[in-house]
Protein backbone atom coordinates (compact mmCIF):
# COMPACT_ATOMS: atom_id res chain seq x y z
CA UNK A 1 0.00 0.00 0.00
CA UNK A 2 2.78 2.36 0.92
CA UNK A 3 4.71 1.51 -2.22
CA UNK A 4 1.60 1.95 -4.31
CA UNK A 5 1.12 5.42 -2.85
CA UNK A 6 4.73 6.34 -3.51
CA UNK A 7 4.43 5.06 -7.06
CA UNK A 8 1.29 7.17 -7.63
CA UNK A 9 3.09 10.16 -6.21
CA UNK A 10 6.05 9.68 -8.59
CA UNK A 11 3.69 9.36 -11.54
CA UNK A 12 2.00 12.58 -10.53
CA UNK A 13 5.28 14.45 -10.16
CA UNK A 14 6.52 13.19 -13.51
CA UNK A 15 3.28 14.29 -15.15
CA UNK A 16 3.61 17.76 -13.68
CA UNK A 17 7.21 17.91 -14.82
CA UNK A 18 6.31 17.03 -18.40
CA UNK A 19 3.45 19.53 -18.48
CA UNK A 20 5.78 22.32 -17.30
CA UNK A 21 8.43 21.17 -19.77
CA UNK A 22 5.96 21.36 -22.67
CA UNK A 23 4.80 24.83 -21.65
CA UNK A 24 8.38 26.12 -21.44
CA UNK A 25 9.21 24.49 -24.78
CA UNK A 26 6.21 26.21 -26.36
CA UNK A 27 7.32 29.59 -25.01
CA UNK A 28 10.85 29.06 -26.33
CA UNK A 29 9.51 27.98 -29.71
CA UNK A 30 7.30 31.06 -30.03
CA UNK A 31 10.24 33.29 -29.12
CA UNK A 32 12.49 31.58 -31.67
CA UNK A 33 9.72 31.95 -34.29
CA UNK A 34 9.47 35.68 -33.60
CA UNK A 35 13.23 36.13 -33.93
CA UNK A 36 13.26 34.24 -37.25
CA UNK A 37 10.34 36.30 -38.53
CA UNK A 38 12.17 39.50 -37.61
CA UNK A 39 15.19 38.36 -39.63
CA UNK A 40 13.03 37.65 -42.68
CA UNK A 41 11.25 40.93 -42.21
CA UNK A 42 14.57 42.81 -42.20
CA UNK A 43 15.51 41.29 -45.53
CA UNK A 44 12.12 42.20 -47.00
CA UNK A 45 12.45 45.74 -45.66
CA UNK A 46 15.79 46.20 -47.39
CA UNK A 47 14.22 45.20 -50.72
CA UNK A 48 11.24 47.46 -50.12
CA UNK A 49 13.54 50.33 -49.28
CA UNK A 50 15.57 49.81 -52.46
CA UNK A 51 12.39 49.99 -54.53
CA UNK A 52 11.10 53.02 -52.66
CA UNK A 53 14.44 54.80 -53.06
CA UNK A 54 14.45 54.04 -56.79
CA UNK A 55 11.02 55.64 -57.19
CA UNK A 56 12.04 58.71 -55.16
CA UNK A 57 15.24 59.21 -57.14
CA UNK A 58 13.27 59.13 -60.40
CA UNK A 59 11.47 62.34 -59.40
CA UNK A 60 14.19 63.98 -57.31
CA UNK A 61 14.87 67.49 -58.59
CA UNK A 62 18.56 67.18 -57.68
CA UNK A 63 19.08 64.83 -60.64
CA UNK A 64 16.12 64.91 -63.03
CA UNK A 65 14.72 67.22 -65.68
CA UNK A 66 11.32 65.54 -65.33
CA UNK A 67 10.12 62.18 -64.05
CA UNK A 68 12.43 59.37 -65.23
CA UNK A 69 14.48 61.79 -67.36
CA UNK A 70 17.83 62.62 -65.85
CA UNK A 71 19.74 65.80 -66.64
CA UNK A 72 23.42 65.14 -67.35
CA UNK A 73 24.36 68.63 -66.13
CA UNK A 74 22.63 68.06 -62.79
CA UNK A 75 24.19 64.62 -62.41
CA UNK A 76 27.67 65.95 -63.11
CA UNK A 77 27.14 68.95 -60.82
CA UNK A 78 25.82 66.73 -58.01
CA UNK A 79 28.79 64.39 -58.46
CA UNK A 80 31.28 67.22 -58.09
CA UNK A 81 29.65 69.41 -55.45
CA UNK A 82 27.63 67.19 -53.08
CA UNK A 83 29.39 64.65 -50.87
CA UNK A 84 27.86 61.28 -50.11
CA UNK A 85 27.48 62.23 -46.43
CA UNK A 86 25.28 65.15 -47.41
CA UNK A 87 23.08 63.01 -49.64
CA UNK A 88 22.69 60.54 -46.78
CA UNK A 89 21.11 63.32 -44.76
CA UNK A 90 18.37 63.59 -47.39
CA UNK A 91 18.00 60.02 -48.65
CA UNK A 92 19.20 57.99 -45.66
CA UNK A 93 22.16 55.69 -45.16
CA UNK A 94 23.40 52.52 -46.75
CA UNK A 95 22.39 53.13 -50.39
CA UNK A 96 24.08 53.81 -53.69
CA UNK A 97 23.17 54.93 -57.19
CA UNK A 98 24.79 54.50 -60.60
CA UNK A 99 23.68 55.73 -63.99
CA UNK A 100 25.26 54.80 -67.26
CA UNK A 101 24.32 55.27 -70.88
CA UNK A 102 24.12 52.23 -73.11
CA UNK A 103 27.57 52.82 -74.65
CA UNK A 104 30.12 50.11 -74.08
CA UNK A 105 32.75 52.43 -72.62
CA UNK A 106 32.59 53.77 -69.07
CA UNK A 107 33.74 57.38 -68.75
CA UNK A 108 33.04 58.81 -65.27
CA UNK A 109 31.83 62.41 -65.48
CA UNK A 110 33.51 65.37 -63.85
CA UNK A 111 33.70 69.12 -64.54
CA UNK A 112 36.72 68.67 -66.84
CA UNK A 113 35.34 66.10 -69.29
CA UNK A 114 31.65 67.18 -69.28
CA UNK A 115 29.71 66.56 -71.56
CA UNK A 116 31.94 63.89 -73.17
CA UNK A 117 31.29 61.29 -70.51
CA UNK A 118 28.60 58.74 -69.73
CA UNK A 119 28.78 57.45 -66.17
CA UNK A 120 27.78 58.84 -62.77
CA UNK A 121 27.92 57.15 -59.39
CA UNK A 122 26.99 58.16 -55.84
CA UNK A 123 27.90 56.50 -52.53
CA UNK A 124 29.20 53.29 -54.10
CA UNK A 125 30.92 50.77 -51.82
CA UNK A 126 32.12 47.22 -52.27
CA UNK A 127 29.40 45.47 -50.24
CA UNK A 128 26.52 43.12 -51.07
CA UNK A 129 23.27 44.95 -51.76
CA UNK A 130 19.72 44.57 -52.96
CA UNK A 131 19.70 46.33 -56.36
CA UNK A 132 17.07 47.55 -58.80
CA UNK A 133 18.09 48.30 -62.41
CA UNK A 134 15.70 50.20 -64.65
CA UNK A 135 16.00 51.91 -68.04
CA UNK A 136 15.90 55.70 -68.01
CA UNK A 137 16.39 58.64 -70.34
CA UNK A 138 19.31 61.01 -69.92
CA UNK A 139 18.90 64.52 -71.31
CA UNK A 140 22.18 65.77 -72.77
CA UNK A 141 21.88 69.51 -72.28
CA UNK A 142 24.80 70.62 -74.46
CA UNK A 143 23.95 68.36 -77.40
CA UNK A 144 20.20 68.87 -76.80
CA UNK A 145 19.38 65.18 -77.24
CA UNK A 146 18.14 62.25 -75.17
CA UNK A 147 20.29 59.15 -74.56
CA UNK A 148 19.11 55.83 -73.20
CA UNK A 149 20.68 54.67 -69.99
CA UNK A 150 20.30 52.34 -67.03
CA UNK A 151 19.80 53.43 -63.44
CA UNK A 152 21.05 51.15 -60.67
CA UNK A 153 19.83 51.85 -57.14
CA UNK A 154 20.80 49.59 -54.28
CA UNK A 155 20.58 49.31 -50.51
CA UNK A 156 23.42 47.56 -48.72
CA UNK A 157 22.58 44.62 -46.49
CA UNK A 158 25.02 45.78 -43.85
CA UNK A 159 25.14 49.43 -42.82
CA UNK A 160 28.62 50.95 -43.16
CA UNK B 1 -12.24 8.92 4.15
CA UNK B 2 -9.91 10.95 1.96
CA UNK B 3 -6.37 9.64 1.76
CA UNK B 4 -3.30 11.69 2.69
CA UNK B 5 -2.08 11.11 -0.82
CA UNK B 6 -5.18 12.75 -2.27
CA UNK B 7 -4.72 15.75 0.00
CA UNK B 8 -1.12 16.02 -1.18
CA UNK B 9 -2.29 15.82 -4.78
CA UNK B 10 -4.75 18.61 -4.24
CA UNK B 11 -2.34 20.92 -2.46
CA UNK B 12 0.55 20.25 -4.81
CA UNK B 13 -1.73 20.64 -7.83
CA UNK B 14 -2.93 24.01 -6.58
CA UNK B 15 0.63 25.23 -5.97
CA UNK B 16 1.91 24.07 -9.37
CA UNK B 17 -1.15 25.47 -11.16
CA UNK B 18 -0.61 28.79 -9.46
CA UNK B 19 3.01 28.98 -10.62
CA UNK B 20 2.18 27.88 -14.16
CA UNK B 21 -0.66 30.37 -14.43
CA UNK B 22 1.49 33.14 -13.02
CA UNK B 23 4.25 32.67 -15.60
CA UNK B 24 1.77 32.16 -18.42
CA UNK B 25 -0.14 35.33 -17.58
CA UNK B 26 3.05 37.33 -17.21
CA UNK B 27 4.40 36.04 -20.53
CA UNK B 28 1.07 36.64 -22.28
CA UNK B 29 0.76 40.20 -21.02
CA UNK B 30 4.37 40.97 -22.03
CA UNK B 31 3.76 39.33 -25.39
CA UNK B 32 0.51 41.24 -25.88
CA UNK B 33 2.27 44.51 -25.05
CA UNK B 34 5.14 43.61 -27.38
CA UNK B 35 2.76 42.63 -30.18
CA UNK B 36 0.81 45.84 -29.68
CA UNK B 37 3.96 47.89 -30.20
CA UNK B 38 4.93 45.73 -33.19
CA UNK B 39 1.52 46.41 -34.73
CA UNK B 40 1.81 50.14 -34.10
CA UNK B 41 5.26 50.18 -35.69
CA UNK B 42 3.92 48.20 -38.67
CA UNK B 43 1.13 50.74 -39.07
CA UNK B 44 3.66 53.60 -39.03
CA UNK B 45 5.80 51.81 -41.63
CA UNK B 46 2.73 51.21 -43.75
CA UNK B 47 1.92 54.92 -43.44
CA UNK B 48 5.44 55.82 -44.51
CA UNK B 49 5.12 53.58 -47.59
CA UNK B 50 1.78 55.19 -48.51
CA UNK B 51 3.34 58.63 -48.13
CA UNK B 52 6.21 57.59 -50.39
CA UNK B 53 3.75 56.32 -53.03
CA UNK B 54 1.80 59.57 -52.94
CA UNK B 55 5.08 61.50 -53.22
CA UNK B 56 6.31 59.56 -56.25
CA UNK B 57 3.00 59.23 -58.13
CA UNK B 58 1.15 62.40 -57.13
CA UNK B 59 -2.03 60.34 -56.63
CA UNK B 60 -3.90 61.24 -53.45
CA UNK B 61 -5.33 58.65 -51.06
CA UNK B 62 -6.92 58.08 -47.66
CA UNK B 63 -5.12 56.38 -44.79
CA UNK B 64 -7.37 54.89 -42.13
CA UNK B 65 -5.13 52.53 -40.11
CA UNK B 66 -4.48 55.23 -37.50
CA UNK B 67 -7.96 54.53 -36.14
CA UNK B 68 -6.76 51.25 -34.57
CA UNK B 69 -4.58 52.85 -31.91
CA UNK B 70 -3.81 56.29 -30.55
CA UNK B 71 -1.24 57.99 -32.78
CA UNK B 72 -2.02 61.54 -31.67
CA UNK B 73 1.43 61.91 -30.09
CA UNK B 74 3.26 61.22 -33.38
CA UNK B 75 5.23 63.98 -35.05
CA UNK B 76 8.23 64.32 -37.34
CA UNK B 77 11.52 65.42 -35.86
CA UNK B 78 14.68 66.33 -37.70
CA UNK B 79 17.81 64.62 -36.43
CA UNK B 80 21.33 65.96 -36.26
CA UNK B 81 23.14 63.33 -38.28
CA UNK B 82 20.46 61.47 -40.17
CA UNK B 83 17.13 61.75 -41.94
CA UNK B 84 14.01 63.00 -40.13
CA UNK B 85 12.06 60.45 -38.08
CA UNK B 86 8.44 59.90 -37.11
CA UNK B 87 8.50 59.76 -33.31
CA UNK B 88 5.64 58.80 -31.02
CA UNK B 89 5.31 58.53 -27.23
CA UNK B 90 4.89 54.75 -27.33
CA UNK B 91 7.94 53.99 -29.48
CA UNK B 92 11.51 53.83 -28.16
CA UNK B 93 13.04 54.84 -31.48
CA UNK B 94 11.71 56.78 -34.46
CA UNK B 95 10.80 55.56 -37.93
CA UNK B 96 13.12 57.22 -40.50
CA UNK B 97 11.29 59.03 -43.30
CA UNK B 98 13.00 60.57 -46.32
CA UNK B 99 9.83 61.90 -47.96
CA UNK B 100 9.17 65.57 -47.14
CA UNK B 101 5.92 65.39 -45.14
CA UNK B 102 3.76 67.78 -43.14
CA UNK B 103 1.88 65.58 -40.71
CA UNK B 104 -1.11 65.99 -38.44
CA UNK B 105 -2.31 62.54 -37.32
CA UNK B 106 -5.99 61.73 -36.85
CA UNK B 107 -8.28 58.69 -37.01
CA UNK B 108 -8.16 58.98 -40.76
CA UNK B 109 -5.89 61.23 -42.80
CA UNK B 110 -5.88 62.46 -46.36
CA UNK B 111 -2.56 62.20 -48.21
CA UNK B 112 -1.87 64.39 -51.18
CA UNK B 113 1.14 65.94 -52.91
CA UNK B 114 1.80 69.64 -53.17
CA UNK B 115 4.86 71.48 -54.43
CA UNK B 116 7.02 74.53 -53.87
CA UNK B 117 7.88 76.01 -57.27
CA UNK B 118 11.02 78.13 -57.21
CA UNK B 119 11.30 78.32 -61.01
CA UNK B 120 14.71 76.60 -61.27
CA UNK B 121 13.67 73.84 -58.82
CA UNK B 122 10.42 72.25 -57.77
CA UNK B 123 10.25 70.69 -54.34
CA UNK B 124 7.49 68.14 -53.90
CA UNK B 125 6.15 67.31 -50.46
CA UNK B 126 3.20 65.43 -48.98
CA UNK B 127 0.49 66.72 -46.65
CA UNK B 128 -1.16 64.27 -44.23
CA UNK B 129 -4.22 66.00 -42.80
CA UNK B 130 -7.23 64.77 -40.79
CA UNK B 131 -10.84 65.99 -41.00
CA UNK B 132 -10.99 69.71 -40.35
CA UNK B 133 -12.86 72.90 -41.21
CA UNK B 134 -10.67 75.90 -41.90
CA UNK B 135 -12.34 79.10 -40.76
CA UNK B 136 -10.90 82.27 -42.29
CA UNK B 137 -11.34 85.53 -40.41
CA UNK B 138 -9.98 88.40 -42.52
CA UNK B 139 -10.03 91.49 -40.31
CA UNK B 140 -9.16 93.69 -43.29
CA UNK B 141 -9.96 93.45 -46.98
CA UNK B 142 -6.64 94.59 -48.44
CA UNK B 143 -5.16 93.05 -51.59
CA UNK B 144 -2.33 91.44 -49.59
CA UNK B 145 -4.75 89.62 -47.30
CA UNK B 146 -6.98 88.45 -50.14
CA UNK B 147 -3.99 87.31 -52.24
CA UNK B 148 -2.53 85.52 -49.25
CA UNK B 149 -5.83 83.72 -48.57
CA UNK B 150 -6.09 82.68 -52.20
CA UNK B 151 -2.52 81.38 -52.21
CA UNK B 152 -3.00 79.48 -48.96
CA UNK B 153 -6.20 77.78 -50.09
CA UNK B 154 -4.59 76.81 -53.41
CA UNK B 155 -1.93 74.92 -51.41
CA UNK B 156 -4.50 73.12 -49.25
CA UNK B 157 -6.28 69.86 -50.14
CA UNK B 158 -9.42 69.44 -52.25
CA UNK B 159 -11.59 66.64 -50.83
CA UNK B 160 -14.61 67.02 -53.13
CA UNK B 161 -13.95 63.63 -54.74
CA UNK B 162 -16.63 61.28 -53.29
CA UNK B 163 -14.01 58.53 -52.95
CA UNK B 164 -12.20 60.59 -50.33
CA UNK B 165 -13.48 59.77 -46.85
CA UNK B 166 -11.67 62.67 -45.13
CA UNK B 167 -13.44 66.04 -45.20
CA UNK B 168 -11.54 69.31 -45.39
CA UNK B 169 -13.87 72.26 -45.64
CA UNK B 170 -13.44 76.01 -45.83
CA UNK B 171 -15.55 78.85 -44.49
CA UNK B 172 -15.51 82.50 -43.47
CA UNK B 173 -16.45 83.73 -40.02
CA UNK B 174 -17.82 86.98 -38.68
CA UNK B 175 -18.86 86.26 -35.12
CA UNK B 176 -20.29 82.96 -36.32
CA UNK B 177 -19.26 80.70 -39.22
CA UNK B 178 -20.98 82.18 -42.29
CA UNK B 179 -21.54 78.90 -44.20
CA UNK B 180 -21.12 80.72 -47.49
CA UNK B 181 -21.72 77.73 -49.76
CA UNK B 182 -25.44 77.12 -49.73
CA UNK B 183 -25.72 77.04 -45.94
CA UNK B 184 -22.67 74.90 -45.30
CA UNK B 185 -18.89 75.10 -45.43
CA UNK B 186 -17.27 74.99 -48.84
CA UNK B 187 -15.13 72.64 -50.78
CA UNK B 188 -11.85 74.11 -51.97
CA UNK B 189 -12.85 75.13 -55.51
CA UNK B 190 -16.12 76.69 -54.36
CA UNK B 191 -14.28 78.61 -51.65
CA UNK B 192 -11.78 79.93 -54.18
CA UNK B 193 -14.71 81.21 -56.26
CA UNK B 194 -16.12 82.94 -53.16
CA UNK B 195 -12.74 84.58 -52.55
CA UNK B 196 -12.69 85.83 -56.17
CA UNK B 197 -16.19 87.31 -56.05
CA UNK B 198 -16.66 88.51 -52.48
CA UNK B 199 -14.49 90.89 -50.51
CA UNK B 200 -15.64 91.99 -47.09
CA UNK B 201 -13.70 92.10 -43.84
CA UNK B 202 -14.87 90.34 -40.70
CA UNK B 203 -15.85 92.68 -37.88
CA UNK B 204 -15.97 90.28 -34.97
CA UNK B 205 -13.92 87.41 -33.58
CA UNK B 206 -15.14 83.95 -34.35
CA UNK B 207 -17.23 82.02 -31.83
CA UNK B 208 -19.25 78.77 -31.95
CA UNK B 209 -16.68 76.97 -34.00
CA UNK B 210 -17.72 73.76 -35.75
CA UNK B 211 -16.21 70.49 -34.60
CA UNK B 212 -12.60 70.22 -35.74
CA UNK B 213 -12.63 73.88 -36.72
CA UNK B 214 -9.34 75.72 -37.13
CA UNK B 215 -9.46 79.50 -37.00
CA UNK B 216 -7.09 81.51 -39.19
CA UNK B 217 -7.25 85.25 -38.54
CA UNK B 218 -5.67 87.82 -40.84
CA UNK B 219 -4.98 91.08 -39.08
CA UNK B 220 -2.41 93.89 -39.03
CA UNK B 221 -2.32 93.55 -35.27
CA UNK B 222 -2.51 90.10 -33.67
CA UNK B 223 -3.22 90.99 -30.07
CA UNK B 224 -6.19 88.93 -29.05
CA UNK B 225 -7.07 85.93 -31.16
CA UNK B 226 -7.73 82.23 -31.15
CA UNK B 227 -5.96 79.66 -33.29
CA UNK B 228 -3.60 81.22 -35.82
CA UNK B 229 -3.13 84.91 -36.56
CA UNK B 230 -1.30 86.03 -39.69
CA UNK B 231 -0.11 89.57 -40.27
CA UNK B 232 0.01 90.66 -43.93
CA UNK B 233 3.50 90.45 -45.44
CA UNK B 234 5.67 93.46 -44.62
CA UNK B 235 8.52 93.17 -47.10
CA UNK B 236 9.29 90.87 -50.05
CA UNK B 237 6.50 88.49 -49.09
CA UNK B 238 7.86 88.03 -45.56
CA UNK B 239 5.64 88.55 -42.53
CA UNK B 240 4.87 87.36 -38.99
CA UNK B 241 2.38 84.81 -37.74
CA UNK B 242 1.32 83.76 -34.25
CA UNK B 243 -0.22 80.75 -32.54
CA UNK B 244 -2.48 81.11 -29.52
CA UNK B 245 -0.96 79.59 -26.42
CA UNK B 246 2.61 80.50 -27.34
CA UNK B 247 4.48 83.80 -27.45
CA UNK B 248 6.76 82.75 -30.26
CA UNK B 249 6.77 84.86 -33.44
CA UNK B 250 6.79 82.73 -36.60
CA UNK B 251 8.47 84.42 -39.57
CA UNK B 252 6.94 83.22 -42.82
CA UNK B 253 8.51 83.71 -46.25
CA UNK B 254 6.44 81.37 -48.39
CA UNK B 255 2.92 79.92 -48.18
CA UNK B 256 4.22 76.56 -47.00
CA UNK B 257 5.42 78.10 -43.73
CA UNK B 258 1.80 79.08 -43.07
CA UNK B 259 0.51 75.70 -44.28
CA UNK B 260 2.83 74.09 -41.71
CA UNK B 261 1.28 76.22 -38.95
CA UNK B 262 -2.27 75.46 -40.13
CA UNK B 263 -1.61 71.72 -40.33
CA UNK B 264 0.09 71.66 -36.93
CA UNK B 265 -2.34 74.01 -35.17
CA UNK B 266 -2.55 74.59 -31.44
CA UNK B 267 -2.54 71.17 -29.78
CA UNK B 268 0.28 70.90 -27.24
CA UNK B 269 2.40 67.89 -26.38
CA UNK B 270 3.45 66.83 -22.87
CA UNK B 271 6.24 69.42 -22.94
CA UNK B 272 3.85 72.26 -23.74
CA UNK B 273 5.13 72.66 -27.31
CA UNK B 274 2.41 73.20 -29.88
CA UNK B 275 2.26 70.86 -32.84
CA UNK B 276 2.43 73.94 -35.10
CA UNK B 277 5.89 74.74 -33.75
CA UNK B 278 7.12 71.20 -34.41
CA UNK B 279 5.79 71.11 -37.97
CA UNK B 280 7.12 74.62 -38.66
CA UNK B 281 10.60 73.78 -37.35
CA UNK B 282 10.70 70.52 -39.30
CA UNK B 283 9.58 72.27 -42.49
CA UNK B 284 12.21 74.97 -42.21
CA UNK B 285 15.08 72.67 -41.27
CA UNK B 286 14.45 69.87 -43.76
CA UNK B 287 13.07 71.86 -46.70
CA UNK B 288 15.80 74.49 -46.34
CA UNK B 289 18.45 71.81 -46.45
CA UNK B 290 17.00 70.43 -49.67
CA UNK B 291 16.77 73.87 -51.24
CA UNK B 292 20.34 74.65 -50.22
CA UNK B 293 21.67 71.50 -51.87
CA UNK B 294 19.50 71.96 -54.94
CA UNK B 295 20.82 75.50 -55.30
CA UNK B 296 24.39 74.29 -55.03
CA UNK B 297 23.83 71.66 -57.73
CA UNK B 298 22.02 74.11 -60.00
CA UNK B 299 24.71 76.76 -59.52
CA UNK B 300 27.41 74.31 -60.59
CA UNK B 301 25.23 73.16 -63.51
CA UNK B 302 24.86 76.74 -64.73
CA UNK B 303 28.67 77.11 -64.63
CA UNK B 304 29.13 73.91 -66.66
CA UNK B 305 26.60 74.94 -69.31
CA UNK B 306 27.89 78.51 -69.51
CA UNK B 307 31.09 77.16 -71.13
CA UNK B 308 29.08 75.70 -74.03
CA UNK B 309 26.71 78.51 -74.97
CA UNK B 310 27.74 81.18 -77.47
CA UNK B 311 28.85 84.61 -76.25
CA UNK B 312 27.37 87.91 -77.35
CA UNK B 313 29.89 88.43 -80.17
CA UNK B 314 29.15 85.03 -81.68
CA UNK B 315 25.41 85.61 -81.43
CA UNK B 316 25.67 88.96 -83.18
CA UNK B 317 27.83 87.43 -85.91
CA UNK B 318 25.49 84.41 -86.36
CA UNK B 319 21.92 85.44 -85.48
CA UNK B 320 20.53 81.92 -86.10
CA UNK B 321 22.62 80.25 -83.37
CA UNK B 322 20.87 78.35 -80.59
CA UNK B 323 21.14 79.37 -76.91
CA UNK B 324 21.92 82.96 -77.83
CA UNK B 325 22.20 85.80 -75.32
CA UNK B 326 22.21 83.38 -72.39
CA UNK B 327 25.87 83.28 -71.38
CA UNK B 328 25.74 86.30 -69.07
CA UNK B 329 22.44 85.16 -67.58
CA UNK B 330 23.92 81.75 -66.80
CA UNK B 331 26.86 83.39 -65.09
CA UNK B 332 24.66 85.70 -63.04
CA UNK B 333 22.23 82.91 -62.14
CA UNK B 334 25.10 80.70 -61.03
CA UNK B 335 26.25 83.41 -58.62
CA UNK B 336 22.74 84.06 -57.33
CA UNK B 337 22.13 80.35 -56.75
CA UNK B 338 25.45 80.11 -54.96
CA UNK B 339 24.18 82.84 -52.62
CA UNK B 340 20.89 80.94 -52.17
CA UNK B 341 22.78 77.79 -51.19
CA UNK B 342 24.64 79.73 -48.52
CA UNK B 343 21.67 81.54 -47.00
CA UNK B 344 18.93 78.91 -47.48
CA UNK B 345 19.62 77.31 -44.13
CA UNK B 346 20.28 80.51 -42.19
CA UNK B 347 18.20 81.37 -39.13
CA UNK B 348 14.58 81.00 -40.23
CA UNK B 349 13.41 82.93 -37.16
CA UNK B 350 15.25 86.06 -38.29
CA UNK B 351 13.07 88.47 -40.25
CA UNK B 352 16.03 90.15 -42.01
CA UNK B 353 17.59 86.84 -43.05
CA UNK B 354 14.30 85.64 -44.48
CA UNK B 355 13.79 88.90 -46.39
CA UNK B 356 17.23 88.43 -47.95
CA UNK B 357 16.45 84.81 -48.80
CA UNK B 358 13.08 85.71 -50.28
CA UNK B 359 14.60 88.46 -52.44
CA UNK B 360 17.42 86.20 -53.63
CA UNK B 361 14.99 83.40 -54.52
CA UNK B 362 12.82 85.87 -56.46
CA UNK B 363 15.87 87.11 -58.33
CA UNK B 364 16.94 83.55 -59.17
CA UNK B 365 13.44 82.79 -60.44
CA UNK B 366 13.42 85.89 -62.64
CA UNK B 367 16.77 84.98 -64.19
CA UNK B 368 15.64 81.42 -64.84
CA UNK B 369 12.46 82.69 -66.53
CA UNK B 370 14.68 84.81 -68.82
CA UNK B 371 16.59 81.66 -69.78
CA UNK B 372 13.32 79.86 -70.53
CA UNK B 373 12.08 82.74 -72.67
CA UNK B 374 15.33 82.71 -74.65
CA UNK B 375 15.03 78.97 -75.23
CA UNK B 376 18.08 78.06 -73.17
CA UNK B 377 16.34 76.23 -70.34
CA UNK B 378 13.27 74.09 -69.72
CA UNK B 379 10.39 74.52 -67.28
CA UNK B 380 10.80 72.26 -64.26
Amino acid sequence: MRFKSQSNLMEYLLLIFFVVFIIVALILFITWWQVTQLGMKKSQEIEDRALSLTKEILINGFFVKEESVFDDGKLTAANTTIKCEELKHILGEGWFMKIKTLDESVIPCNEDNYPDCNYWEFCVQDNPASIYAIPVNIYRRVQDRYDLGVLYVGVYYEKT
Amino acid sequence: MIEVYRIFQLIFGVIVSFFILYFLIQYTSNYAGFQGNVLKTDILKSFRDEVSDVYTTGVYTNFTLFSRYDFSSCAINTTVHGVPEIVCDFAVSGIPITTPLLLCPGKRVFLWRDSVDLGWYKLFYVQAVPDMTLIFVPMDDSDEVWNLMRTLVSHLPDTSDPRITVNIKYDFCDGEPLKVCGGSSCEKEDFLKVIENVRAPSLRKCEHLPQRGRVITFSKSCESFEGICIEPPLMSGVGNAYISGTRRVFVYKDPIDLIALIIGYTKKDVFGITRAERVFDYKNKFFSEMISKAARISSERMKLIENFVPGQDECEANPGLKNCYCKDVYRELSDVLHTVSQIADSDYNSFQDMVKLSETLSHANELYQVLIERGCEYEV
